[in-house]
Protein backbone atom coordinates (compact mmCIF):
# COMPACT_ATOMS: atom_id res chain seq x y z
CA UNK A 1 0.00 0.00 0.00
CA UNK A 2 2.30 2.73 1.01
CA UNK A 3 2.21 4.93 -2.01
CA UNK A 4 -1.45 4.38 -2.77
CA UNK A 5 -2.52 5.05 0.77
CA UNK A 6 -0.63 8.30 0.81
CA UNK A 7 -2.24 9.30 -2.43
CA UNK A 8 -5.64 8.50 -0.97
CA UNK A 9 -4.90 10.65 2.08
CA UNK A 10 -3.94 13.47 -0.23
CA UNK A 11 -7.16 12.99 -2.15
CA UNK A 12 -9.19 13.19 1.07
CA UNK A 13 -7.68 16.44 2.24
CA UNK A 14 -7.22 18.28 -0.96
CA UNK A 15 -3.98 20.28 -0.61
CA UNK A 16 -4.84 23.93 -1.41
CA UNK A 17 -2.08 26.31 -2.14
CA UNK A 18 -2.64 29.87 -0.86
CA UNK A 19 -1.63 32.99 -2.66
CA UNK A 20 1.34 33.48 -0.33
CA UNK A 21 2.66 30.09 -1.38
CA UNK A 22 1.88 28.27 1.89
CA UNK A 23 -0.48 25.36 2.04
CA UNK A 24 -3.76 26.23 3.70
CA UNK A 25 -3.24 23.56 6.33
CA UNK A 26 0.00 25.16 7.47
CA UNK A 27 -1.60 28.58 8.27
CA UNK A 28 -2.77 28.00 11.92
CA UNK A 29 0.68 26.84 12.86
CA UNK A 30 2.25 29.89 11.24
CA UNK A 31 -0.15 32.23 13.03
CA UNK A 32 0.59 30.57 16.32
CA UNK A 33 4.30 30.97 15.66
CA UNK A 34 3.85 34.64 14.78
CA UNK A 35 1.84 35.30 17.89
CA UNK A 36 4.56 33.73 19.94
CA UNK A 37 7.15 35.96 18.23
CA UNK A 38 5.07 39.08 18.94
CA UNK A 39 4.66 38.01 22.52
CA UNK A 40 8.43 37.55 22.82
CA UNK A 41 9.05 40.96 21.29
CA UNK A 42 6.60 42.64 23.65
CA UNK A 43 8.27 40.94 26.54
CA UNK A 44 11.68 42.13 25.38
CA UNK A 45 10.41 45.73 24.90
CA UNK A 46 8.76 45.59 28.25
CA UNK A 47 11.86 44.58 30.10
CA UNK A 48 14.01 47.14 28.29
CA UNK A 49 11.36 49.78 29.05
CA UNK A 50 11.45 48.75 32.65
CA UNK A 51 15.22 49.06 32.67
CA UNK A 52 14.92 52.55 31.16
CA UNK A 53 12.29 53.57 33.69
CA UNK A 54 14.44 52.31 36.51
CA UNK A 55 17.28 54.43 35.13
CA UNK A 56 15.03 57.51 34.91
CA UNK A 57 13.77 56.88 38.40
CA UNK A 58 17.31 56.66 39.69
CA UNK A 59 18.20 59.95 38.01
CA UNK A 60 15.13 61.65 39.42
CA UNK A 61 16.06 60.44 42.87
CA UNK A 62 19.51 61.90 42.28
CA UNK A 63 18.03 65.26 41.17
CA UNK A 64 15.77 65.31 44.21
CA UNK A 65 18.72 64.68 46.48
CA UNK A 66 20.78 67.44 44.83
CA UNK A 67 17.87 69.89 44.97
CA UNK A 68 17.38 69.14 48.64
CA UNK A 69 21.09 69.75 49.20
CA UNK A 70 21.16 73.05 47.32
CA UNK A 71 17.95 74.03 49.08
CA UNK A 72 19.73 73.51 52.38
CA UNK A 73 22.77 75.46 51.21
CA UNK A 74 20.55 78.34 49.99
CA UNK A 75 18.73 78.32 53.29
CA UNK A 76 21.98 78.37 55.20
CA UNK A 77 23.39 81.24 53.17
CA UNK A 78 20.18 83.25 53.26
CA UNK A 79 19.41 82.71 56.90
CA UNK A 80 22.86 82.70 58.39
CA UNK A 81 25.24 85.50 59.18
CA UNK A 82 27.37 84.74 56.12
CA UNK A 83 25.64 87.20 53.79
CA UNK A 84 24.90 89.75 56.48
CA UNK A 85 28.50 89.77 57.62
CA UNK A 86 29.52 90.32 54.04
CA UNK A 87 27.20 93.30 53.77
CA UNK A 88 28.34 94.73 57.06
CA UNK A 89 32.01 94.57 56.26
CA UNK A 90 31.50 96.71 53.19
CA UNK A 91 32.91 100.19 53.71
CA UNK A 92 30.39 102.75 54.97
CA UNK A 93 30.01 105.92 52.91
CA UNK A 94 30.30 109.39 54.36
CA UNK A 95 29.90 112.75 52.68
CA UNK A 96 33.47 112.71 51.36
CA UNK A 97 32.79 109.42 49.57
CA UNK A 98 29.54 110.92 48.38
CA UNK A 99 31.52 113.71 46.72
CA UNK A 100 33.50 111.09 44.78
CA UNK A 101 30.28 109.88 43.15
CA UNK A 102 29.80 111.61 39.77
CA UNK A 103 27.30 114.47 40.14
CA UNK A 104 24.72 112.95 37.76
CA UNK A 105 24.47 109.85 39.99
CA UNK A 106 24.23 111.62 43.33
CA UNK A 107 20.47 112.05 43.51
CA UNK A 108 20.00 108.36 42.68
CA UNK A 109 22.72 107.45 45.16
CA UNK A 110 21.06 109.41 47.99
CA UNK A 111 17.70 107.90 47.22
CA UNK A 112 18.83 104.28 47.15
CA UNK A 113 20.94 104.87 50.24
CA UNK A 114 17.85 106.06 52.12
CA UNK A 115 15.49 103.44 50.66
CA UNK A 116 18.12 100.67 51.02
CA UNK A 117 16.27 98.44 48.51
CA UNK A 118 14.08 99.60 45.68
CA UNK A 119 13.15 99.08 42.06
CA UNK A 120 14.15 101.63 39.42
CA UNK A 121 10.50 102.70 39.37
CA UNK A 122 10.47 103.38 43.12
CA UNK A 123 13.65 105.42 42.81
CA UNK A 124 12.24 107.31 39.82
CA UNK A 125 9.11 108.14 41.81
CA UNK A 126 11.32 109.84 44.38
CA UNK A 127 13.73 111.63 42.09
CA UNK A 128 11.18 112.70 39.51
CA UNK A 129 13.36 111.33 36.71
CA UNK A 130 12.25 108.66 34.24
CA UNK A 131 12.34 104.97 35.14
CA UNK A 132 14.73 103.95 32.30
CA UNK A 133 17.13 106.74 33.28
CA UNK A 134 17.09 105.69 36.94
CA UNK A 135 17.57 102.09 35.86
CA UNK A 136 20.67 103.14 33.94
CA UNK A 137 21.96 105.21 36.90
CA UNK A 138 21.35 102.33 39.31
CA UNK A 139 23.28 100.02 37.02
CA UNK A 140 26.13 102.52 37.03
CA UNK A 141 26.02 102.44 40.84
CA UNK A 142 26.07 98.64 40.66
CA UNK A 143 29.21 98.85 38.50
CA UNK A 144 30.73 101.00 41.23
CA UNK A 145 29.81 98.38 43.85
CA UNK A 146 27.47 100.61 45.83
CA UNK A 147 24.40 98.49 45.05
CA UNK A 148 23.67 94.94 43.92
CA UNK A 149 20.89 93.82 41.61
CA UNK A 150 18.47 91.11 42.64
CA UNK A 151 15.57 89.60 40.75
CA UNK A 152 12.44 89.39 42.86
CA UNK A 153 9.58 87.82 40.96
CA UNK A 154 8.99 90.03 37.95
CA UNK A 155 10.95 92.95 39.37
CA UNK A 156 14.61 93.81 39.68
CA UNK A 157 15.44 95.26 43.08
CA UNK A 158 18.55 97.30 43.71
CA UNK A 159 20.02 96.91 47.18
CA UNK A 160 22.36 99.42 48.77
CA UNK A 161 25.14 97.22 50.16
CA UNK A 162 27.37 99.70 51.91
CA UNK A 163 27.15 99.23 55.73
CA UNK A 164 23.51 99.31 56.63
CA UNK A 165 22.39 100.73 59.94
CA UNK A 166 22.04 98.39 62.89
CA UNK A 167 18.35 99.07 63.34
CA UNK A 168 17.68 98.12 59.73
CA UNK A 169 19.14 94.63 59.86
CA UNK A 170 16.17 92.68 61.14
CA UNK A 171 13.88 94.08 58.53
CA UNK A 172 16.50 93.17 55.95
CA UNK A 173 16.55 89.57 57.10
CA UNK A 174 12.80 89.13 56.98
CA UNK A 175 12.21 90.36 53.50
CA UNK A 176 15.46 89.72 51.75
CA UNK A 177 15.29 86.13 50.69
CA UNK A 178 11.65 85.50 49.85
CA UNK A 179 12.64 85.30 46.22
CA UNK A 180 15.16 82.50 46.85
CA UNK A 181 12.68 80.53 48.94
CA UNK A 182 10.06 80.92 46.28
CA UNK A 183 12.47 79.78 43.56
CA UNK A 184 13.40 76.66 45.49
CA UNK A 185 9.75 75.85 46.21
CA UNK A 186 8.95 76.07 42.49
CA UNK A 187 11.92 73.89 41.55
CA UNK A 188 10.91 71.28 44.10
CA UNK A 189 7.39 71.20 42.72
CA UNK A 190 8.63 70.78 39.16
CA UNK A 191 10.83 67.85 40.15
CA UNK A 192 8.02 66.18 42.09
CA UNK A 193 5.64 66.54 39.16
CA UNK A 194 8.22 65.12 36.76
CA UNK A 195 8.90 62.06 38.92
CA UNK A 196 5.21 61.38 39.57
CA UNK A 197 4.32 61.36 35.88
CA UNK A 198 7.22 59.07 34.96
CA UNK A 199 6.33 56.55 37.69
CA UNK A 200 2.82 56.19 36.38
CA UNK B 1 13.09 124.21 49.09
CA UNK B 2 16.52 125.74 48.58
CA UNK B 3 19.43 125.27 50.95
CA UNK B 4 22.10 127.88 51.53
CA UNK B 5 25.23 127.04 53.52
CA UNK B 6 27.73 129.43 55.07
CA UNK B 7 31.25 128.10 55.26
CA UNK B 8 34.81 129.37 55.60
CA UNK B 9 38.37 128.18 55.62
CA UNK B 10 39.25 129.76 58.96
CA UNK B 11 37.06 130.58 61.95
CA UNK B 12 35.52 133.89 63.02
CA UNK B 13 34.68 135.19 59.56
CA UNK B 14 31.00 135.85 60.35
CA UNK B 15 29.26 132.62 59.21
CA UNK B 16 27.05 132.44 62.27
CA UNK B 17 26.04 136.10 62.08
CA UNK B 18 25.40 136.00 58.38
CA UNK B 19 23.38 132.77 58.48
CA UNK B 20 21.20 133.88 61.39
CA UNK B 21 20.60 137.30 59.87
CA UNK B 22 19.93 135.93 56.40
CA UNK B 23 17.42 133.44 57.83
CA UNK B 24 15.71 136.30 59.67
CA UNK B 25 15.55 138.49 56.57
CA UNK B 26 14.11 135.63 54.48
CA UNK B 27 11.48 134.93 57.14
CA UNK B 28 10.69 138.65 57.28
CA UNK B 29 10.04 138.44 53.54
CA UNK B 30 7.45 135.78 54.39
CA UNK B 31 9.43 132.70 53.41
CA UNK B 32 9.15 129.71 55.74
CA UNK B 33 12.79 129.41 56.78
CA UNK B 34 14.80 126.93 58.84
CA UNK B 35 18.16 127.77 60.36
CA UNK B 36 20.36 124.73 61.10
CA UNK B 37 23.44 124.82 63.25
CA UNK B 38 25.86 122.25 61.88
CA UNK B 39 28.79 123.84 63.70
CA UNK B 40 29.04 120.96 66.17
CA UNK B 41 32.61 121.86 67.07
CA UNK B 42 31.90 125.34 68.41
CA UNK B 43 28.20 126.12 68.26
CA UNK B 44 26.95 129.59 69.14
CA UNK B 45 23.56 129.89 67.49
CA UNK B 46 21.85 129.01 70.79
CA UNK B 47 23.44 132.02 72.45
CA UNK B 48 22.75 134.20 69.43
CA UNK B 49 19.06 133.24 69.45
CA UNK B 50 18.78 133.33 73.24
CA UNK B 51 17.71 129.68 73.35
CA UNK B 52 18.47 126.77 75.63
CA UNK B 53 17.54 123.86 73.39
CA UNK B 54 16.39 120.60 74.94
CA UNK B 55 16.76 118.37 71.91
CA UNK B 56 19.45 119.21 69.41
CA UNK B 57 20.63 118.09 65.99
CA UNK B 58 23.26 116.02 67.85
CA UNK B 59 20.43 113.94 69.31
CA UNK B 60 18.87 113.53 65.89
CA UNK B 61 22.15 112.17 64.51
CA UNK B 62 22.37 109.48 67.18
CA UNK B 63 18.74 108.68 67.97
CA UNK B 64 16.81 107.09 65.07
CA UNK B 65 13.46 107.78 66.73
CA UNK B 66 13.82 111.55 66.54
CA UNK B 67 12.51 113.59 63.62
CA UNK B 68 12.88 117.18 62.47
CA UNK B 69 9.74 118.09 64.38
CA UNK B 70 11.40 117.12 67.67
CA UNK B 71 14.37 119.40 67.19
CA UNK B 72 12.91 122.47 65.48
CA UNK B 73 12.33 125.53 67.66
CA UNK B 74 9.72 127.97 66.37
CA UNK B 75 10.16 131.73 66.53
CA UNK B 76 6.79 132.35 64.93
CA UNK B 77 4.97 133.59 68.01
CA UNK B 78 7.97 135.47 69.37
CA UNK B 79 8.88 137.44 66.23
CA UNK B 80 5.76 136.99 64.10
CA UNK B 81 7.80 135.62 61.21
CA UNK B 82 7.93 132.01 59.90
CA UNK B 83 11.39 131.38 61.34
CA UNK B 84 12.46 128.03 62.79
CA UNK B 85 15.81 126.79 64.01
CA UNK B 86 17.52 123.59 65.09
CA UNK B 87 20.61 123.84 67.21
CA UNK B 88 23.87 122.05 67.86
CA UNK B 89 24.44 120.89 71.40
CA UNK B 90 26.79 122.73 73.73
CA UNK B 91 26.96 119.67 75.99
CA UNK B 92 30.59 118.60 76.19
CA UNK B 93 29.82 114.86 75.96
CA UNK B 94 27.52 115.25 72.98
CA UNK B 95 30.14 117.37 71.23
CA UNK B 96 32.63 114.64 72.06
CA UNK B 97 30.39 112.02 70.45
CA UNK B 98 30.59 114.00 67.21
CA UNK B 99 34.37 114.25 67.37
CA UNK B 100 34.67 110.54 68.15
CA UNK B 101 32.24 109.33 65.50
CA UNK B 102 33.55 106.44 63.39
CA UNK B 103 32.81 106.03 59.72
CA UNK B 104 29.69 104.00 60.37
CA UNK B 105 28.28 106.78 62.52
CA UNK B 106 29.27 109.34 59.90
CA UNK B 107 27.26 107.42 57.34
CA UNK B 108 24.34 107.36 59.76
CA UNK B 109 24.72 111.13 60.29
CA UNK B 110 24.72 111.78 56.57
CA UNK B 111 21.56 109.72 56.15
CA UNK B 112 19.82 111.51 59.01
CA UNK B 113 20.79 114.89 57.57
CA UNK B 114 19.42 113.82 54.18
CA UNK B 115 16.20 112.69 55.89
CA UNK B 116 15.97 115.98 57.78
CA UNK B 117 16.31 117.82 54.47
CA UNK B 118 13.49 115.75 52.94
CA UNK B 119 11.35 116.31 56.02
CA UNK B 120 11.84 120.08 55.90
CA UNK B 121 11.07 120.11 52.21
CA UNK B 122 7.90 118.06 52.77
CA UNK B 123 6.82 120.41 55.56
CA UNK B 124 6.74 123.30 53.12
CA UNK B 125 9.92 125.13 54.06
CA UNK B 126 11.04 127.56 51.37
CA UNK B 127 14.63 127.98 52.56
CA UNK B 128 17.05 126.26 54.89
CA UNK B 129 20.14 128.14 56.03
CA UNK B 130 23.07 126.15 57.34
CA UNK B 131 25.83 127.39 59.63
CA UNK B 132 28.94 125.19 59.53
CA UNK B 133 32.30 124.71 61.22
CA UNK B 134 35.26 126.25 59.40
CA UNK B 135 37.60 124.11 57.31
CA UNK B 136 37.20 120.52 56.24
CA UNK B 137 35.09 119.08 59.05
CA UNK B 138 32.97 116.09 58.12
CA UNK B 139 29.79 117.65 59.53
CA UNK B 140 30.40 120.79 57.50
CA UNK B 141 30.77 118.67 54.39
CA UNK B 142 27.48 116.95 55.28
CA UNK B 143 25.94 120.41 55.14
CA UNK B 144 27.70 121.40 51.93
CA UNK B 145 26.66 118.30 49.98
CA UNK B 146 22.97 119.03 50.54
CA UNK B 147 23.25 122.73 49.71
CA UNK B 148 22.05 124.48 46.58
CA UNK B 149 24.21 127.51 47.26
CA UNK B 150 27.39 127.81 49.30
CA UNK B 151 28.66 131.12 50.61
CA UNK B 152 32.35 131.09 51.42
CA UNK B 153 32.70 133.87 53.96
CA UNK B 154 36.00 135.73 53.93
CA UNK B 155 36.91 138.13 56.67
CA UNK B 156 38.27 140.87 54.50
CA UNK B 157 40.66 142.34 57.04
CA UNK B 158 42.62 139.14 57.41
CA UNK B 159 42.45 135.94 55.45
CA UNK B 160 44.67 133.25 54.02
CA UNK B 161 44.37 133.45 50.24
CA UNK B 162 46.45 130.36 49.43
CA UNK B 163 44.84 128.17 52.11
CA UNK B 164 41.36 129.21 51.12
CA UNK B 165 42.20 128.79 47.47
CA UNK B 166 43.36 125.20 47.84
CA UNK B 167 40.21 124.30 49.81
CA UNK B 168 38.08 125.97 47.17
CA UNK B 169 39.74 124.34 44.18
CA UNK B 170 39.71 120.89 45.76
CA UNK B 171 36.55 120.69 47.83
CA UNK B 172 34.25 123.21 46.18
CA UNK B 173 34.90 121.87 42.71
CA UNK B 174 33.21 118.63 43.84
CA UNK B 175 30.08 120.34 45.13
CA UNK B 176 26.89 120.58 43.12
CA UNK B 177 25.99 123.93 44.64
CA UNK B 178 26.40 127.42 43.21
CA UNK B 179 29.43 128.70 45.08
CA UNK B 180 29.83 132.35 46.06
CA UNK B 181 32.23 134.41 48.06
CA UNK B 182 30.85 136.83 50.63
CA UNK B 183 33.32 139.40 51.88
CA UNK B 184 32.61 140.36 55.47
CA UNK B 185 34.01 142.96 57.82
CA UNK B 186 35.34 144.96 54.89
CA UNK B 187 37.34 147.95 56.09
CA UNK B 188 37.68 150.86 53.69
CA UNK B 189 39.17 154.31 54.30
CA UNK B 190 36.14 155.62 56.15
CA UNK B 191 35.36 153.11 58.85
CA UNK B 192 32.54 152.63 59.49
CA UNK B 193 31.09 154.04 56.24
CA UNK B 194 28.79 156.96 56.87
CA UNK B 195 25.18 155.75 57.12
CA UNK B 196 26.53 152.42 55.94
CA UNK B 197 27.21 153.84 52.49
CA UNK B 198 30.70 153.84 51.09
CA UNK B 199 32.19 156.93 49.50
CA UNK B 200 33.22 156.90 45.84
CA UNK B 201 36.86 156.24 46.63
CA UNK B 202 35.90 153.52 49.07
CA UNK B 203 33.74 151.86 46.45
CA UNK B 204 36.71 151.84 44.09
CA UNK B 205 38.81 150.17 46.78
CA UNK B 206 36.12 147.57 47.48
CA UNK B 207 35.64 146.89 43.77
CA UNK B 208 39.39 146.40 43.36
CA UNK B 209 39.40 143.97 46.26
CA UNK B 210 36.41 142.05 44.86
CA UNK B 211 38.18 141.83 41.50
CA UNK B 212 41.30 140.36 43.08
CA UNK B 213 39.25 137.79 44.98
CA UNK B 214 37.23 136.84 41.91
CA UNK B 215 40.41 136.26 39.92
CA UNK B 216 42.13 134.33 42.69
CA UNK B 217 39.21 132.13 43.70
CA UNK B 218 37.45 131.93 40.34
CA UNK B 219 34.23 132.47 42.25
CA UNK B 220 31.72 135.25 42.10
CA UNK B 221 31.83 137.75 44.96
CA UNK B 222 28.20 138.13 45.93
CA UNK B 223 28.54 141.15 48.16
CA UNK B 224 30.90 143.00 50.46
CA UNK B 225 29.64 143.74 53.95
CA UNK B 226 31.37 146.51 55.85
CA UNK B 227 32.73 146.14 59.34
CA UNK B 228 30.23 147.74 61.71
CA UNK B 229 31.21 148.48 65.28
CA UNK B 230 27.58 148.10 66.39
CA UNK B 231 27.53 144.57 65.09
CA UNK B 232 30.78 143.73 66.85
CA UNK B 233 29.57 145.47 70.00
CA UNK B 234 26.38 143.45 70.21
CA UNK B 235 28.62 140.42 69.74
CA UNK B 236 26.98 137.01 69.76
CA UNK B 237 24.09 137.89 72.02
CA UNK B 238 21.37 138.60 69.47
CA UNK B 239 20.35 138.45 65.85
CA UNK B 240 21.20 141.94 64.73
CA UNK B 241 18.61 142.43 61.97
CA UNK B 242 15.80 141.41 64.30
CA UNK B 243 16.60 144.20 66.70
CA UNK B 244 17.84 146.74 64.13
CA UNK B 245 15.94 146.13 60.92
CA UNK B 246 16.83 149.59 59.58
CA UNK B 247 20.54 149.48 60.32
CA UNK B 248 22.82 149.47 57.23
CA UNK B 249 24.10 146.02 58.23
CA UNK B 250 20.51 144.74 57.92
CA UNK B 251 20.25 146.41 54.50
CA UNK B 252 23.38 144.61 53.42
CA UNK B 253 21.86 141.32 54.54
CA UNK B 254 18.72 142.11 52.52
CA UNK B 255 20.95 142.81 49.53
CA UNK B 256 22.69 139.48 50.13
CA UNK B 257 19.29 137.74 50.25
CA UNK B 258 18.18 139.33 46.99
CA UNK B 259 21.35 138.28 45.17
CA UNK B 260 21.22 134.73 46.44
CA UNK B 261 17.57 134.35 45.45
CA UNK B 262 18.35 135.81 42.00
CA UNK B 263 20.95 133.06 41.56
CA UNK B 264 18.39 130.24 41.82
N1 LIG C 1 30.02 142.85 59.51
C1 LIG C 1 30.54 142.81 60.74
N2 LIG C 1 30.98 143.90 61.36
C2 LIG C 1 31.52 143.83 62.58
N3 LIG C 1 31.65 142.73 63.27
C3 LIG C 1 31.23 141.59 62.73
C4 LIG C 1 30.64 141.55 61.43
N4 LIG C 1 30.32 140.29 61.14
C5 LIG C 1 30.68 139.56 62.21
N5 LIG C 1 31.22 140.32 63.16
C6 LIG C 1 31.79 139.88 64.45
O1 LIG C 1 32.77 138.88 64.16
C7 LIG C 1 32.79 137.90 65.17
C8 LIG C 1 32.72 136.54 64.53
O2 LIG C 1 31.48 136.37 63.92
P1 LIG C 1 30.79 134.96 63.87
O3 LIG C 1 30.73 134.34 65.19
O4 LIG C 1 29.54 135.12 63.11
O5 LIG C 1 31.88 134.21 62.97
P2 LIG C 1 31.91 132.65 62.60
O6 LIG C 1 32.47 132.56 61.24
O7 LIG C 1 30.62 132.04 62.84
O8 LIG C 1 32.96 132.12 63.65
P3 LIG C 1 33.27 130.57 63.99
O9 LIG C 1 34.11 130.09 62.84
O10 LIG C 1 34.04 130.64 65.25
O11 LIG C 1 31.98 129.90 64.10
C9 LIG C 1 31.63 138.19 66.07
O12 LIG C 1 32.08 138.73 67.26
C10 LIG C 1 30.78 139.19 65.34
O13 LIG C 1 30.18 140.11 66.20
MG1 LIG D 1 30.08 130.35 64.02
Amino acid sequence: MGQEDRLNEKDKKAPVETRSGYLLQEIPEIIAQNLQDVRDDIQKTNSSLQLMLAGIHKEIEEIKKLTRQSHDIFRQVAGSKVLRKHIETEDPVDSLDFLEVPPHLRRTFETIMLLKRATAKEVADRTGKSRPLESDYLNQLADRKFVVKKKEGKHVKFIFIRATEVEDEDEENNTNYNATEEFIRMRKMEVTNASNSSER
Amino acid sequence: MKIIAFHSYKGGTGKTHLSANLATVLAQKGFKTALLDLDFRGPNLQTLCGIDANITINDLLFDPDLTGEDILVSFESQYKIPLFAAFASTDFRKMGDIVRADKKQRQRSLKRILRLRDELSDSGFDYTIIDTSPGVQMESIDGLVISDATCLVLKADDFDISGTKSMVTQLYSLLDSINYVVLNRVVAETCPPEHGVWSKSDIELVNQFEKTITEEMRMRVLTSIPCFCEVAREGSRSVFSLDHPDHPFSHHIKELATRILEGF
